[in-house]
């Protein structure tokens, strides 16, 4: 049996293949308890042990290691003058205004940047050679100083690995955990490579610790990455800054599905929780990529999923400003002591307290964890705050409509033709609202909506990327051979996994393209059989479609070539048994087990494909 | 009041949306670095009368100088009557409406209905860009010895964007294609606001201004009455050795029940040189200031604005009048002007503004000939400015290696500029002991080693190469800046470079800056368990 985990700030999910779930609290000084106990709970269902053949992971373990600081002591090698590149970073301040906001402390102190010699040029030729001397010293000073990760990343490795592997190897020699750039992240722009080659060597240690100790739960343990795909868990313990992104990435996959499932295949997802707000733009039935993301204000320069993020959530507190606004948020209430209807003893106004007033959450029902919520304790604090519940909520979807609208209308997209697909606790309460203020024709709420990232988790497949940068960007000649050679790694690794006979491997390719002259890249897929040149104009329509126009008569350049080969899940989750679900005409609160769905006036719900609830206007 | 507080926030959010969005197309659309990475631009929208509504800035010195843009709009075109749905109005000249001629604006009004018959003007929106060259004398169109607007290149004055405009402006540019993109990526933006702007045609827009008016009143509330002044210099405007002469900025600071007022009377005539403000920059690094010493988080407004009053008399560096050259006005003038506005408000309110930073933005420009560029068709010119020192803070050291004051553009990584220019970087560290000593220590500045391989022409604009940031609360400034030459990189001919030059080079030849540190703030602990 296949199944899947989740591990969230207050629970950790679990689904199985067969659609059975299990939610227990999470651990979170040992967070693999809480997986144990659940895997638990659901191979005794019925009475009737069953074996877990494969645990598909997702975990918050390297994210949270780097938002609490708790990595290891890490060297830098960088090359020689410009070691301090994690300090000065793109030398821009966190806020132009607010001289109380700093820039997040550098992972590596002053005392820990070595420089060793050695230059590439612009196209990875080799200008100075690496004098073996003086790596000695540098071998000799990075080993006294007593860290317990190297991180290695020289000045266009991105283009040739050599002068890179030269210094790990020598560092390796002498028993250090080196993680060098070009094996991990091979891709142009230094400050971003260097900080994601360090963010590495900086989670490894832990991160091999926490997934050494899960191997025991299941024959096959796999992790989630940022890129929504999985990987072994020993491969995940290698390449942790894979991992950081990747708290997001089921729940907009299983969203996706369903958004697919129910004839939409260009969709937003829209997952909003007690503290945090994800939304992530879906096209054609496949989530946006993003080539780097940050992370506590650190970038990471590895797939991922463009998911937009903002800090707001249903345990966001209201509040009059001196100008006599409603603001809500950035403060939050949190799990404790949470919105004031939970009883709690909080008594700032929240969006959740709003929801209650305003008949939104049904009075008189328990939430799970939480117990029955006190309506009168909601009122109060409202009251007490000056502020009433519709004003509340009309300011919170104001703040989420303008999240809906970064994803969609700033890239691009007509919001009128996506679907909105909700999940998070909070997520149905909002989407209609959201829905009728950007002119979205329907609202999808999936099945198992409050477990939904591991049910995403579940049906996701094993993925591997590999990205080879262009050192003649401009000469177009070579690139079916570039593409074959990364499209050959990316298949070899998956095969290395999970053997050589897999029938069902696909490999996919596409190259990182640009005007002459641009700075920014666009990803257009490299179909071979199409003929040398069809991915030109599929990047001249790309560049329009995003950027309002295309300049047919510049030149092009190919900046990197990128490849992923993928095996699907067994598991298909349209096909997970479907919960019952009913129509209903708003004004309706459909209380389900796991969340709370708000049908307004002029909405009506209706079950869809795939379990899914599908809310249109009447 | 007419808006209940829900409401009132609803429209603040969709105003400030309207310009967020305005800023993601224009940064999404445009064509080169300097705006799509470096970010320099802005977007505005206004109302029918050119008050400020809402503003996305990614740098401070638009902040505030943006609504002179719409002005000379509006009086250039009969309050916007001589305007027709579709119009968008460009300008660049810094004596009307403008900074410096690299920021050019684009300003288009917003009717109520879409085509045909015209309807109601509801306001106004405007983006602004820096765009990489708009001819002159020098690569960049920054040349640090020009004394004459006409010098800097092709001055628009504001008319309306059409054809032959456009065709005008890139034939006079070193790099016409990127301009032509750029300019695509604002009108695109200023449509999108347009289309925006006209949705929210209905709501009672002067409310947020009367919010943003509130919001200032009870912080300016906040701070003691009274009256402050704070002098510094502009350390030279230009290379010349006549041009090496300190032009002092005084600012008085009195703070009553009317607002806040910034007399810049006693300041120095305007010089014969690049190192004049037009009085729009003096007005942005004032808001400046008083926002970064006031709440953040009060909206960027004209309502905001209301109390705020700045006296700069005509014809001195902080209100230049034409035709001198303006260029370092926009991006080292307005440092100063921030600097001496910080200094006022700290002697006002103690113990909660940090010391001097770096105080220059350490502009460099550098082009060449057609050939040795990414795109053999056309010259090639680039455009950096270098981080340095934070003042020390009344709560932490300063920041090193960063943006401080009127800019935050972002530095164009060494491999992005390697694989695009000829140019390579040798080194690019932090300064070790170059921030002000205090209690809480000055950022440093950077140390930066740039090598041309091909022939080239070089600008450099910077200050604070002669005095340092100052220190605060009994901290120590900041080392000053440093420029050198190092012909072909040989360290034994180095030679001391002015801190504003326009020069050529020979592949092989090693350009050096070495930017100011902080200043510190309060006294070193050593120092102050001696005193």
């Amino acid at each position: 049996m296949r199944v899947a985990s989740d591990t969230g700030g207050t629970f950790t999910d679990l689904v199985a293949e067969d659609g059975s779930i299990a939610k227990v609290p999470s651990t979170p000084a040992d967070p693999g308890e809480a997986v144990r106990s659940g895997l638990g709970d659901l191979v005794r269902e019925d009475g009737v042990a069953r074996a877990v053949e494969v645990l598909a992971h997702g975990t918050t373990v390297a994210t949270n290691a780097l938002l609490e600081r708790r990595g290891a002591r890490v060297a830098l090698v960088a090359t020689v003058g410009v070691a301090d590149v994690i300090e000065i970073a793109r030398q821009d301040r966190p806020s132009l205004y607010d001289p109380r906001a700093d820039r997040p402390e550098p992972l590596v102190p002053r005392h820990l940047r070595f420089e060793v010699g050695g230059r590439l040029d612009a196209h990875g030729r080799e200008l100075e050679p690496v004098d073996p001397a003086a790596l000695e010293a540098v071998v000799g000073a990075v080993v006294d100083s007593g860290v317990e990760a190297v991180a290695v990343c020289l000045l266009h490795a991105d283009l040739d690995g050599a002068h890179e592997a030269q210094v790990a190897d020598a560092l390796r020699r002498r028993g250090l955990d080196v993680t060098a750039s070009h094996e991990l992240a091979p891709e142009m722009r230094e400050y971003e490579r260097t900080v994601t080659t360090v963010a590495n060597a900086y989670l490894r240690p832990r991160c091999r610790t926490y997934l050494g100790g899960l191997a025991s739960a299941a024959p096959s343990v796999l992790v989630m990455t940022s890129a929504g795909g999985l990987v072994p868990a020993a491969d995940a313990a290698e390449r942790p800054a894979a991992l950081l992104l990747s708290g997001p990435a089921g729940g907009v996959a299983a969203g996706a599905a369903a958004a697919v499932a129910n004839g939409c295949p260009d969709a937003i997802t829209f997952d909003m929780g007690g503290t945090s707000t994800d939304v992530c733009l879906v096209l054609g039935g496949r989530p946006e990529p993003a080539a780097e993301r940050e992370v506590a204000g650190l970038p990471v320069r590895l797939p991922s999923l463009d998911v937009h993020t903002i800090g707001a959530g249903g345990g966001s507190i209201a509040r009059l400003d001196p100008g006599g606004a409603l603001v809500v948020g950035p403060e939050s209430a949190g799990a404790r002591p949470g919105p004031a209807c939970y009883g709690h003893g909080g008594t700032a106004p929240t969006v959740t307290d709003a929801n209650l007033v305003a008949g939104h959450l049904p009075a008189g029902v328990a939430l799970p964890g939480i117990g029955e919520l006190d309506r009168a304790a909601a009122e109060r604090a409202l009251a007490g705050a000056g502020v009433t519940a519709d004003g509340v909520l009309a300011v919170v979807n104001a703040n989420m409509e303008q999240a809906l609208r970064r994803v969609s209308v700033e890239r691009g997209v007509d919001p009128r033709r996506l679907a909105l697909v909700a999940f998070g606790g909070a997520g149905p309460l909002h989407a209609c609202a959201l829905a009728d203020a950007l002119g979205l024709p329907s609202v999808i709420v999936p099945a198992r909506a409050g477990v939904l990232s591991a049910v995403g988790i579940l049906g996701a497949p094993v993925q591997v990327d590999v990205v080879a940068s262009r050192a003649e960007p401009l000469d177009h000649d070579g690139l079916a051979d570039a593409v074959d050679v990364v499209a050959a790694r990316a298949e070899a690794t998956v095969r290395g996994w999970l053997g050589d006979a897999r029938a069902d491997v696909t490999v996919t390719a596409s190259l990182d393209c640009r005007y002459l002259g641009q700075s920014h890249e666009l990803a257009v897929p490299f179909e071979p059989l199409a003929g040398a040149d069809a991915w030109l104009p599929a990047f001249h329509a790309e560049h329009e479609r995003h950027n309002g126009y295309a300049r047919p008569e510049r030149p092009v350049e190919v900046v990197a070539v990128r490849a992923s080969a993928v095996v699907p899940s067994p598991v298909t989750i349209d096909a997970l048994p479907e919960p019952s679900r009913e129509s209903a005409v708003g004004p309706a609160v459909l209380a389900e087990p796991d969340c709370t769905i708000w049908v307004p006036p002029g909405w009506r719900a209706d079950p869809g494909a795939a379990g899914a609830l599908v809310l249109t206007r009447t | 009041m007419a808006l209940d507080p829900a409401s009132l926030q609803v429209l603040l959010a969709r105003l400030t949306g309207v310009a967020d969005e305005m800023s993601a197309v224009l940064r999404r659309a445009a064509y080169s670095p300097n705006i799509k990475e470096r970010a320099d631009c802005s977007s505005a929208v206004f109302t029918a009368d050119g008050e400020l509504l809402a503003q996305a800035e990614n740098i401070p010195v638009h902040l505030g100088s943006m609504p002179a843009s719409v002005r000379a709009a509006i009086d250039r075109f009969d309050g916007g009557r001589a305007l027709v749905p579709g119009d968008q109005v460009i300008l660049n000249d810094p004596f009307a409406g403008g900074t410096h001629l690299n920021d050019i604006t684009l300003v288009a009004p917003c009717f109520s209905e879409g085509t045909g018959d015209r309807g109601e003007l509801l306001g106004w929106v405007a983006t602004r860009a820096h765009h990489a060259d708009v001819g002159g004398a020098a690569p960049g169109s920054l040349p640090a010895d020009a004394t004459e607007v006409f010098e800097e290149g092709l001055r628009l004055p504001p008319v309306r964007l059409t054809d032959e405009v456009r065709a005008i402006l890139t034939a006079n540019s070193r790099t016409p294609a990127e301009r032509a993109g750029d300019l695509d990526a604002q009108v695109g933006a200023n449509q999108v606001g347009v289309a925006r702007l006209r949705a929210l045609g209905g709501e009672p827009l002067a409310e947020a201004l009367e919010y943003g008016e509130r919001r200032m009143r009870a912080a300016l509330a906040e701070l003691p009455r009274g009256t402050w002044a704070f002098e510094d210099v502009v350390d030279s405007f230009g290379p010349g050795d006549h041009q090496q002469v300190e032009t002092i900025i005084r600012v008085r600071l009195t703070i009553d029940d009317d607002g806040a007022t910034f007399d810049f009377t006693g300041t120095d005539e305007q010089r014969a040189g690049n190192v004049n403000a037009v009085e729009a920059v003096t007005v942005s690094a004032v808001a400046f200031a008083l926002r970064s010493v006031l709440d953040p988080s009060i909206p960027a407004n004209g309502g905001a604005l209301r109390p705020l009053h700045v006296v700069a008399p005509e014809g001195t560096i902080v209100n230049a009048r034409p035709p001198t050259a303006v260029g370092a006005g926009n991006v080292e003038v307005s440092q100063r002007v921030a600097d001496v506005c910080l200094g006022a408000l700290a002697t006002a309110r103690p113990g909660t503004v940090g010391a001097a930073s770096q105080g220059t933005m350490n502009n460099l420009l550098v082009g060449g000939a057609t050939g040795a560029g990414p795109d053999h068709d056309e010259a090639w010119v680039y455009y950096e400015t270098i981080g340095g020192g934070q003042g020390g803070r009344w709560f932490a050291p300063g920041m090193s290696g960063v943006h401080t004051a009127m800019t935050n553009t972002k530095n164009t990584p060494i491999e992005a500029l390697e694989r695009a220019f000829p140019l390579r970087v040798r080194r690019q560290r932090l300064r070790r002991g170059s921030g002000g000593a205090g209690l809480h220590a000055g950022g440093e500045g950077i140390e930066r080693d740039l090598e041309v391989l091909a022939p080239a022409t070089v600008s450099l604009i910077t200050e604070r190469r002669r005095t340092g940031p100052w220190g605060i609360e009994g901290g120590g400034p900041g080392a000053s800046g440093e420029n050198w030459l190092l012909p072909g990189g040989d360290e034994s001919r180095a030679e001391r470079l002015p801190d504003k030059c326009t020069i050529k080079l020979e592949a092989g030849d090693v350009l050096r800056m070495l930017t100011p540190g902080g200043g510190g703030w309060g006294w070193p602990r050593d120092r102050g368990s001696a005193a």
